[in-house]
């Protein structure tokens, strides 16, 4: 770390009266590219600076957040108070997982460096990207969007922990839009990484398959309500298993509520033998993975499910504390404006046996979902909506359907996983996950096709 | 600032300097006790500028690096979008009530003590509920000047009370919350209270529901995911580029004559009220959709002068956002829709309803919270299944009734919907 801001951290933590104090101050340099149809909608450089304290005092914390870096000391005095105004109403003797104090410098290990890509070549890229949707079949408009941001990211605490990380994201959708008549039908391209400008480029073949598909999607119809088998692809199975099981997952739902953590007992049976669910922040490189989570904790892999059985929960310093399991490395932060609260990193199924034709064999009606267009869940139920969908009738890929919403109920659904493909891969999208007020937090997943029985699809019923 | 200014007249080109300040204090309760307070300082810059035709966009947080913006505003004007318009002449703005110093003034200590009187009013429920709850204050200060010689700032403050609680019974999980949002400190605790004890004492009760078509009660809550695509296909720039089915449809009957939408900029209490748009353009209360009939789009200056109309107050650089939207309401009160239903749901809390392509209309979304209703009474919370309309043709032939009760949910303050005809799936056992 800069001697200038350790000295300058380690000076204000001195005013600390807390039984804990930690300090994360972030820069970050954003670039935002937007095009619509044939204009460039937005064009924006964005300087993201500030810092925060947390302070814990008998079971209470203080959370003071700024933008103004002077008087650092006053702010750590400041959320001390806080706590103290709390833990002395609290007086719980609540103690965070322990964690060997670090001093660690991690520069960027990166690829091609997006924020070293001059402007005019992004420009260049993206605005080639969208001639080429432009001039596809039947395409009237389109949508063009890319971030890129780097950061420098401080933290350290009153247990001795310095540490400096220097992170990149960057993220980009390329959609095609068809309109006939008064239906627009859309598809799209997106790629992410939190290291590697490359994955922006040489994506044309791609964009001719979103902009055909979207074309076709104007032909197709809605599809009818009901029950199917549905096969997953890799990147709607990732979504599936982040919304469905990953923020199940999450402790800091499940710390304090005996029932929730009865019924995500380690040991419990979720799932067949096949069936094993982790949450990593190693896997790399993929968006959300570093070297440390928002707490200075050194991030892992970490199984949810092993065989079947639950293997264990995704933790923060005081979820583990509570729960007695050891410390993932989940706490994080949106950014210095939050407190970390326990969230994904990079969730997956790990690979089964079957080929994708075995999962069509046998599937005499059901549903083919490729893309995760997005996704929700409240804990017990999910939702998830692909972005192309196609019927399977009578074990062969039929014709394409729209309007495709699918939902199911989490416990039910991980029992009904029949078949699990054994083409791992992983995904990097632009979007993010969402939880309280901070989203969306660059995540990832990683996940081969997965056979469902007995999901609900919405639509009209005919 | 005004020397900022000066400085991007000085370098050829327009300027507009949009300031916004705040401060949020709050307290949070979790797993039926305090957990955190918490105080957030925030300072945002935006500055934007047009040179030799083109946009550029800059912004801050980080104090004493004005200059630095408006260089970087330039240098991405460069690149940016070829725009028809000049940032306004000033126009005297409206004088709305969004300041209450009784929310400045109140102090952490009455802000616990309403957090701690809803957790023990949860706590009673049952010994195994968890209860949540969040009390928040924020008084913030936007400026926006330009180099047409606008200057004008607006004080607000928001008050913020939520609770909600999560209830566990073997792998059954209810979940329910209401909040209550306002410049004023006029917060409604006895309805917050009202709507989680009805929802714990019926929704520990799971009905089966039959797959078909039903009248379903959309609460405010609910009915929010129906405006959602209305709102995208009424954006000045999905008009502009033929994206939107109401492209060509002003003074169009779209809808039933009991659904009008109002975008009002100016509404006392509003929480979405200001003076002027990002763009510097007076913000007025604009009809959107009178009686059923397509009145006027959101608009952006861009969006605006491209499509031969008025600016009205909605812009900001990347396009329209409206401020505070109204559904008119009805004249019945909710709970006389709801005895009014033979057989029917009330759809309350949504998942995964926003995920669809809002051009298509098509809004299918799993009942996150609803009740099976039977001759007027809930009788117990369906699961597991899933809603499916198309809001431009249920809004315009099976709008049965808007209520008269109206919930503001941020700056969009809408009413009980009565939709008949609505698809539902689930489990077929």
């Amino acid at each position: 770390m800069d001697p200038r801001m350790k000295d300058l951290m380690a000076k204000a933590l001195k005013h600390s009266t807390a039984e804990y104090c930690e300090i994360r101050i972030e820069e970050t340099h954003e670039t935002a590219i937007r095009l619509r149809g044939n204009d460039i909608e937005l064009v924006s450089q964005t300087v993201s600076a500030g810092g925060n304290v947390r302070a814990l005092y008998r079971g209470g914390w203080g959370f003071v957040s700024f933008n103004r870096l002077d008087n650092l000391e006053k702010k750590v005095e400041e959320a001390c108070a806080q706590a103290k105004i709390l833990g002395e109403r609290l007086n719980k003797d609540i103690k965070l997982y322990p964690v060997e104090p670090v001093e660690d410098h991690v520069p960027g290990n990166f690829g091609k460096e997006a924020f070293a890509v001059p402007l005019k070549d992004k420009m260049e890229l993206l605005q080639g990207y969208n001639k080429l949707i432009l001039g596809c079949p039947e395409i009237t408009s389109s949508s063009v969007r890319y971030f890129d941001r780097h950061t420098h990211w401080y933290f350290a605490n009153s247990e001795g922990t310095y540490i400096y990380q220097e992170k990149m994201d960057l993220g980009g959708g390329l959609t095609a839009i068809a309109t006939k008549d008064d239906l627009t039908t859309q598809d799209y391209v997106n790629f992410g990484s939190n290291s590697d400008y490359n994955v922006a480029l040489g994506l044309e073949d791609e964009i001719r398959e979103a902009a055909e598909a979207a074309r076709q999607m104007l032909y197709a119809p809605v599809v009818e309500a009901g029950q199917y088998t549905v096969i997953l692809d890799p990147d709607m199975s990732g979504l599936f298993v982040h919304e469905a099981f990953g923020h199940l997952s999450e402790a800091d739902d499940l710390d304090e509520d005996e029932r929730m953590k009865e019924l995500l007992k380690i040991g419990t049976r979720y799932g067949t033998d096949d069936l094993n669910i982790y949450d990593s922040g190693i896997e790399g490189p993929n968006r959300g993975e570093c070297k440390y989570d928002d707490e200075g904790v050194p991030m892992q892999r970490t199984y949810l499910i092993k065989n079947g059985v639950i293997a264990g929960h995704l933790h923060s310093r005081e979820s583990a504390a509570k729960m007695g399991e050891a410390v993932t490395g989940n706490a994080r932060a949106l950014n210095y404006r939050f407190p970390p609260i326990v969230r994904m990193r990079t969730t997956c199924i790990g690979p089964g046996k079957h080929t994708f034709e075995e999962m069509l064999q046998g599937v005499s009606l059901g549903i083919y979902v490729q893309g995760g267009y997005g996704g929700q869940t409240n804990g017990e139920m999910f939702t998830f909506a692909p972005s192309r969908a196609y019927m399977i009738r009578n074990g062969s890929i039929a014709e394409m359907v729209r309007d495709v919403n699918l939902t199911g109920n989490v416990f039910d659904t991980l029992r009904n996983i029949d078949m699990i493909g054994n083409d791992f891969v992983y995904k990097n999208s632009p979007g993010g996950c969402g939880k309280g007020a901070q989203g969306p937090l660059p995540v990832a997943q990683g996940s081969p096709h997965i056979r469902i029985q007995n999901v609900i699809v919405g639509g009209e019923k005919k | 600032m005004r020397k900022l200014l000066e400085e991007a007249v000085a370098r050829g080109a327009e300027a507009t300097l949009v300031t916004t300040e705040s401060k949020n204090t709050s307290v949070s309760f979790e797993a039926n006790r305090l957990k955190r307070i918490g105080s957030t300082e925030s300072l945002s810059l935006e500055m934007q500028v047009i040179k030799a035709g083109k946009l550029g966009v800059a912004s801050s947080t980080k104090p004493g690096t004005e200059m630095e913006l408006l260089e970087n505003a330039l240098d991405v004007a460069e690149f940016g979008s070829e725009v028809s318009y000049s940032f306004p002449e000033p126009e005297p703005p409206a004088d709305p009530k969004v300041y209450d110093q009784a929310v400045a003034d109140i102090d952490v200590d009455r802000m616990i003590s309403i957090g701690e009187e809803l957790i023990q009013f949860i706590k009673a429920f049952d010994p195994a509920i968890q209860g949540s709850a969040n009390v928040s204050k924020t008084i913030s200060r936007k400026s926006i000047s330009n180099t047409r010689g606008l200057d004008a700032q607006l004080d607000k403050t928001v008050f913020t009370v939520s609770a909600g609680f999560q209830f566990v019974e073997g792998q059954n999980l209810l979940q329910s919350w209401d909040w209550n949002v306002s410049t004023g400190l006029d917060c409604d605790l006895e309805g917050i209270k009202a709507t989680l004890k009805a929802d714990f004492e019926i929704g520990r009760k799971n009905v089966e529901v039959r797959p078909g078509v039903y009248d379903v009660l959309f609460t405010p809550s609910g009915f929010q995911d129906l405006v959602s695509p209305i709102l995208a296909c009424l954006n000045g720039r999905a008009v502009m580029r033929g994206i939107s089915p109401f492209k060509g449809r002003i003074g169009e009957q779209i809808f039933a004559p009991a659904f009008s939408l109002v975008e009002d900029g100016t509404l006392d209490g509003g929480l979405g009220t200001q003076l002027y748009d990002d763009q510097g353009v007076v913000c007025r209360r604009t009809p959107l959709i009178e009686n059923g009939v397509l009145k006027e789009y959101l608009l952006d200056l861009e969006s605006a002068y491209r499509l031969g109309r008025q600016p009205i107050g909605t812009g900001s650089p990347a396009g329209a956002n409206p401020n505070n939207l109204l559904v008119v309401p009805g004249e019945t009160p909710w709970e006389d829709l709801l005895r009014g239903m033979k057989q029917g749901i009330v759809i309350d809390h949504t998942m995964g309803a926003w995920a669809g392509n809002p051009y298509t209309g098509t809004v299918t979304g799993n009942i996150a919270l609803g009740y099976l209703v039977k001759d007027g009474e809930k009788v117990g919370r369906v699961k597991d299944c899933m809603f499916s309309l198309n809001v431009f043709t249920h809004l315009k032939s099976n709008l049965l009734a808007l209520s008269r009760d109206v919930k503001d949910l941020g700056g969009l303050l809408l009413p009980y919907c009565l939709i008949g005809g609505v698809s539902i799936a689930t489990r077929e056992s």
